[in-house]
Order: structure tokens, then sequence, then C-alpha cells
């Protein structure tokens, strides 16, 4: 499998593993899941991996670590692998899993004197609380910007062809996509245009749908630009630079 | 309510049941309020970052952002008590080519922070298999303990009563450690660990089994540490 796709497969299964945080997942379901994770980590485990799907597998691995109630119903399943696993990747995902009992019953069975939350805010600072408090909301609201940046790319179409409010069709906003390496892509509109914008060294690919994106440089600074022209949402992006993937789906309507 | 507090709020009683876990295995309870304070300072500053793109369930991002966050302040409160950079969890522990007096404090205060990591980060199963085969003179009563109440996920607990089997797991240490290789000794802790019966007395099935269980619970926990595959099972150091 090639790391791009390789990448794509475990994105998809980092959204899975998400979905069954919290849940108390059918059985069978959680052991579909379980053998799709530990596939791919037996296919981490066949050659040396890039550094960014390790640490997507940390971080499924982190999940099962902090919801153990969810994944508990998948330790048996772990422990019968164990023994017949070696590589480092697949044992590490097993042992999430085979541990996730011991974790529920001590979440469950510990009690803790309550913690004053004002007292361990007070010593942080306010523009960090006010950063992350953005950036919650940011997430919060990613899919509604998306949505509005694409109505009022096509509303300014409509202004700018019946030449009301020319200012209008020259305003610009955009909604960060994600980050990749030290890079960020980003959706603009300028005026009825739309744009994916990548801010980041290096020479990224962009495919829309399966289509291959021709790229132009951006504006100013450096990265690279691809106009989406006539393109709506639903939209699946998928930004390749070097052995790193981003996969991203922009729906039609928010959530 | 700021929306950082407010899902900082959501899961505090959680985090604080987890910090109380990692300070009491790793050997920090008298700091249970620093690592706390340090895990909710590291999780501010990586969360900017880390909630970028589109919201997905937010608790258990939360959750697993704090989780990370636990596992790097107590790193850090590791090298602050240190003084001096430790090379974590990750590394294996080397002797170091000359025993001087620094070197010396140098490792042992690594030794200790791999001691802390294995408790803190293998389930009490894996970590009694690991500490018992490479570092014996560690183990204590409460680790044969932990193992013991441990029985989810398939895992056996002791197949002795506790007691009986810190009893026997002193006494061996005591007086068969140092004269005993490296096989031998796995066998010796295949007997207190997997098998009831008598000293030398246990059945070539018991022992195969228990030695093929040792074998795997040692994958685990080097899986689990970093430390990479092992040519054979034995002392890391």
């Amino acid at each position: 499998m090639s790391d791009l796709r390789e990448q794509e497969k475990i994105g998809a299964l980092l959204e899975q593993t998400y979905a069954l945080c919290g849940a108390r997942p059918d059985r069978a379901d959680l052991l579909a899941w379980a053998e799709e994770a530990l596939a791919l980590a037996r296919e981490l485990d066949a050659r040396e991996a890039p550094a960014r799907l390790r640490s997507v597998l940390e971080e499924i691995c982190t999940l099962v670590e902090a919801h153990p109630a969810s994944f508990a119903p998948a330790a048996d399943w772990a422990e019968e692998r164990v023994p017949l696993e070696s590589g480092e990747h697949a044992l590490i995902l097993l042992d999430a899993l085979a541990g996730a009992p011991e974790r529920a019953a001590l979440d469950e069975v510990e009690a803790v004197e309550a913690v004053s939350l004002d007292r361990l805010l007070e010593s942080l600072p306010e523009e960090g609380i006010g950063a992350a408090d953005e950036a919650i909301r940011g997430a919060r609201t990613w899919s509604a910007r998306v949505v509005e940046l694409f109505r009022r790319a096509a509303a300014s179409a409509d202004t700018v062809r019946l030449a009301a409010s020319p200012e209008d069709a020259q305003e610009e906003d955009y909604v960060l996509l994600g980050r990749l390496d030290e890079g960020e892509l980003v959706l603009t509109r300028g005026g009825p245009s739309v744009w994916v914008d990548w801010y980041g060294s290096g020479a990224p690919r962009l495919t829309i749908d399966g289509e291959e994106i021709a790229p132009r440089p951006l504006p100013q600074g450096e990265g690279r630009r691809w106009p989406l022209g006539s393109k709506q949402p639903p939209l699946s992006f998928r930004l390749a630079l070097g052995d790193s993937v981003l996969t991203l789906r922009i729906d039609a309507d928010a959530d | 309510m700021g929306e950082f507090r407010s899902l900082l709020a959501a899961q505090l009683d959680w985090l604080a049941v987890r910090v109380r876990q990692h300070a009491r295995v790793a050997g920090l309870s008298d700091a249970q309020e620093d690592l706390l304070q340090e895990t909710v300072k590291i999780a501010l500053e990586r969360l900017p970052r880390f909630f970028v793109g589109p919201s997905r369930n937010e608790s258990a991002r939360m959750r697993c952002l704090l989780l990370q966050a636990l596992k790097s302040a107590r790193t850090n409160l590791y090298r602050e008590r240190a003084k001096t950079p430790v090379l974590g969890g990750d590394a294996p522990i080397e002797r170091a080519e000359t025993e001087d007096p620094e070197s010396l404090l140098a490792g042992e205060q690594h030794r200790r922070a791999h001691l802390a990591e294995v408790r803190a980060e293998l389930s009490p199963g894996v970590a009694l298999v690991y500490l018992c085969i490479h570092f014996p003179e560690e183990v204590c009563a409460e680790d044969l303990r932990r193992a013991a109440a441990f029985r989810g996920g398939g895992a056996q607990g002791l197949a002795r009563p506790v007691d009986e089997a810190w009893s026997l797991f002193d006494r061996l240490r005591t007086e068969r450690l140092a004269r005993t290789s490296e096989a031998e000794w796995k066998r010796l802790v295949v007997e207190v660990l997997f098998s009831a019966a008598p000293l030398g007395e246990a059945s070539r099935e018991d022992l195969e089994r228990g030695i093929r269980n040792v074998d795997t619970r040692l994958a685990r926990a080097r899986a689990k540490l970093g430390l990479g595959p092992s040519s054979n099972q034995g002392e890391p150091t």
C-alpha cells in the first residue's frame, strides 16, 4: 500500500475512533474497527513508516486510553492476539485495548476531592485562554463558516452580474482548512471567486473529488493557489506534500 | 463560561483521577497539584493547534489532548526534580562508560525516571513481568498487588495469593538472583507468578506456557516503552 493511500485509510480510521469515544458501540462494530486498526498497525510495522502516520496511530491509542469504557469489550480480542504479534505498533495498539478494562474500572471506582477550577485557571495567561476559546469556537463553527463562504461567493457573483455593488465583489474572507507539516491550507474568497491557498514551503498537490487541480503561485509570498472555479460543496480535498497527506470533506450543509 | 473553561470543567473529575493514578504509580504523589497544573498549562498551549479543522467529538478531543499533556507534564516534573535532562522513558538505560560520581548520579536519575514510566505506562501485569525480569531488585509488594487485582481483558492476575507470591519472590531475589543465569531467573519468575505449585514442582506445560506469557509481556512492554525489539529478553542495562 502506498504511503498516501495508507494515510487516507488511517485518517478515516481516526475519524471512526473519535466516533467510538464515549459511546457504547456494538461489539461487532468495535471488533471490525479493531481489525482494521490492527491491519494498519501491521502495515506500519512492515516497513519504516513516516512520522505523521505513527503520530496518528499514537493519537488513536491515546483515545483508547482516554475512553477505556468504550473500548473495553475488545480487550479479550486483543489479549488473544498479543502472543501472535511481534511488531511494535501492533503491540502498542493491542496493549492499549487489553488494558482498557483496568483503566475503565479505575476511572469508575476512584473518587478524588473536588478540584477548584477557578484556582486551576487563575495562574494561566489570559491571552492563552483567549486563543484556546477562539480555537474551540473556530472548530465548532468551521462547517458553517465554510458553507457561508461559498454562499457569499455565489451572492457576490449575482451582485457582479447586476453591477449593483462592485465594492462588495472585492470583499475577501477565508477559513483555515487545516495544517500540514509547517504549512496552512486556507479556503479563500475574493468576491465571487473561491480558491484554496497553501501558505508554506514545498510543492503540494491538491486533488478535489479525485481530480488533480493545476496550481498557480500565490499572489504574495511563498505558496500555491488553486482556483475552484464553479466547484461547489460537497467536495473532498486531498492535499499531498512529500509523504504527508491531509484529507478533508466539505459538506453541502453545515452540521 | 468560556469555551476552554467549559470543556475543561466537563473533564476535570476524570482528569483529577488520571493525575492521581499517574502521580501514585510514578512516585509523584506529593506533586499531584503541580502535575495537574502543569497538565492544564500544556494543554492550553497545545489546544489551538490541536483543534484546527472541523469539529468532531469535542469531549474526546479534549480528553486526548489532556492525556497527552499529562504525559508531557509528568516528564517535565521529573526533569525539574532531577535538575538534569533525562532521556525519558523512551530511551533504553545504558551504563555509563566511566562510572564517575556525575555519571552514576545521572544514571540513577534515568533509572528512576524509567521505572516510573514503566509503572505509569504499562498495565500492571505487563509492568510486573518487566520489572521482575529487568529490575528484580525494584519490585515491591504493591507491584504484585496491582497485577493480582487486575483481571480484565483476559489477564490472569497471579497464580498464588499475593502474600505468598511476594514472600517467595523476595526470598528468591535475596538468595538466588546473584548466582542465577538469565534463563534460570526467568524460569523462577514464571514459577512465582504463573504456577501455584511448590517451587521446583511446576509442570512442564505450566512452565512452557508461563515462559511464552513472559516473552509476550516483555515484547508488549518494549513496544509500549519504545525500546524496540530485543534479541534476547534479558536485562536492557
